[in-house]
């Protein structure tokens, strides 16, 4: 018998047995998170109302904000890979090898067809049961491979879709004024459907960056984490979760700007 | 210096040319007129191959090019001394005017930017586009688009230009302004293969007509003559409802 520990928030530890079924990891996530609200509501059920504790929730201020940098690093990490990715996936989506192409498109359907923290499980759990090696992949690691994988399914389709939005005369002008394949592709095909894809790819971008959040689960100590893990000594949980939620609208308000920069900048041809 | 011989193109199971040979002397404008869908745009693709045809053969400045073994070479070849005046226009949208221009002068021809920006100045000044020239193609008018996909033709340095229904998406006076371009260019002693339904403009400009219908070349002859007397009862039915 095979057995292996990881700590997760320090809150508990769970135990997975190889031969018995492992329930227990379910149950034990019921119970913590039953008993936390349970003892949360006999603290405030004094007050009919519930009173905001602001002084808690500038003091935890400070160590969240610390945390935005992690988690930006965490989702512009695993766009890059996902983008890299997705390039390779719409590449074999058009190559000649039959086989290649059925693989590519059954990728595809997986990623985009399950739930997202079940591929980060299967990654981080599951696979390590089947193949030690995988033991290998700490949980950061694990969050911005699955987070990557799991988008390129996406952004691969994104960016298939914008190569088809460039019109097929714009590629037939260049052939008959005698440019090289190569330079129809960098000068004009990709700037044009860049244009088309952006708006698409900065949704990509800010989903991966919010996929972050459940790094939690698997003990990737990033915003959330950094919140529930104060949280749960104080039991401020409405605080702690409020001021990470502003955190991370004020993030994505923030890229949605530089998207919009971006966009004005590549599209500049397209305002009359 | 041009010559096509036995040009066969299908489409799936529909047959598009059936056999198309003609032949074009440096500096002389030809003008292809049928109607719709006989196959004059396929063949004019055909010669820079936009459309790859299965069988025939093509003669360009002496060097013949089989397009049953065509070669990335002589794809290269003819596209580098063709070059296409299209419909739509078809100029690069994320490029201004003048860098639609340069496109083909600095990565066609090689030329130094500076170079290549002085003459896409005067090409696009010799089709008659004196300003505008950082515009997109989407601030221009179909009449200006158009000037701009002419001197872009140009700048290719062609020995033979090929202008695929260049004035169609145009109303009556823009196109007025594309013909008189088009006829400035002929003393430029370019070659040009022209497709059109302007019957008129191509009696007034062309050396050549050649008639085709239904995938073949019913007739060809000096302009003059063909409009005056047309040999074949086709070309007569055609000529009389196009010229009503």
């Amino acid at each position: 018998m095979r057995t292996y520990h990881r700590q997760e928030n320090g809150v508990f530890c769970i135990m997975l047995n190889l031969i018995s079924i492992n329930i227990i990891i379910i149950d034990s996530i019921k119970c913590a998170c039953y008993d936390s609200r349970m003892f949360a509501l006999n603290l405030h059920v004094n007050s009919l109302l519930y009173i905001l504790d602001y002084k808690y929730m500038r003091d935890i201020l400070p160590d969240l904000i610390k945390k935005i940098p992690y988690t930006l690093y965490l989702g512009s990490v695993a766009f890059i890979i996902a983008f890299g990715l997705a390039i390779v996936l719409s590449l074999l989506l058009k190559s000649k090898i039959k086989p290649l192409v059925h693989l590519t498109k059954i990728y595809i359907s997986f990623f985009r067809s399950t739930p997202y923290i079940m591929q980060l499980f299967i990654l981080y759990f599951g696979l390590p049961q089947a193949f030690p090696a995988f033991l290998i992949i700490n949980a950061e690691m694990a969050l911005i491979i699955s987070i990557a994988m799991n988008s390129a399914a996406f952004i691969a389709e994104i960016i298939r879709g914008s190569l088809l939005s460039v019109e097929q005369g714009q590629i037939e002008a260049g052939l008959a004024c005698g440019l090289s394949k190569y330079h129809i592709a960098t000068r004009i095909v990709i700037p044009q459907a860049a244009v088309s894809a952006i708006p698409s790819l900065g949704n990509s971008y800010i989903n991966m960056i919010k996929s972050t959040s459940v790094g939690f689960t698997i003990g990737v100590v990033e915003m959330l984490s950094q919140a529930k893990i104060g949280s749960t000594i104080t039991f401020n949980f409405l605080e702690a979760y409020l001021v990470v939620g502003l955190l991370y609208w004020i993030i994505v308000v923030a890229i949605n700007k530089l998207q919009a920069l971006l966009e004005s900048h590549v599209g500049e041809y397209l305002i009359k | 210096m041009l010559e096509i011989k036995n040009l066969h193109k299908s489409f799936g199971d529909r047959e598009i040319l059936k056999g198309v040979s003609l032949s074009l002397n440096q500096g002389e404008v030809t003008t292809i007129i049928g109607p719709s869908g006989t196959g004059k745009s396929t063949l004019l693709r055909s010669i820079n191959v936009l459309e790859r045809p299965e069988k025939g053969t093509i003669t360009l400045n002496n060097r013949k090019i089989d397009y049953e073994a065509l070669s990335k070479s002589d794809i290269h070849y003819l596209r580098s001394h063709t070059a296409m005046v299209f419909q739509n226009y078809n100029l690069f949208k994320n490029k201004t005017a003048l860098e639609n221009v340069m496109e083909p002068l600095v990565y066609t021809q090689h030329m130094p930017k500076p170079d290549a920006q002085n003459r896409a100045v005067e090409l696009l000044q010799q089709v008659g586009l004196n300003n505008r020239h950082s515009a997109y193609p989407i601030q221009l008018s179909g009449g200006e688009q158009q000037r701009v996909g002419i001197a872009r033709a140009l700048a290719v340095n062609p020995t033979v230009l090929l202008l695929d229904e260049p004035t169609s998406s145009l109303d009556p006076e823009l196109a007025d302004g594309i013909l008189k371009v088009i006829q400035d260019l002929s003393s430029l002693r370019i070659a040009m293969l022209i497709v059109t339904h302007e019957i008129k403009f191509a009696a007034s400009i062309s050396d050549t007509i050649i008639f085709m219908s239904n995938g073949k070349v019913v007739e060809a002859g000096p302009s003059k003559e063909l409009f005056r007397s047309p040999r074949e009862a086709l070309t007569k039915n055609f000529l009389e409802i196009a010229l009503k």
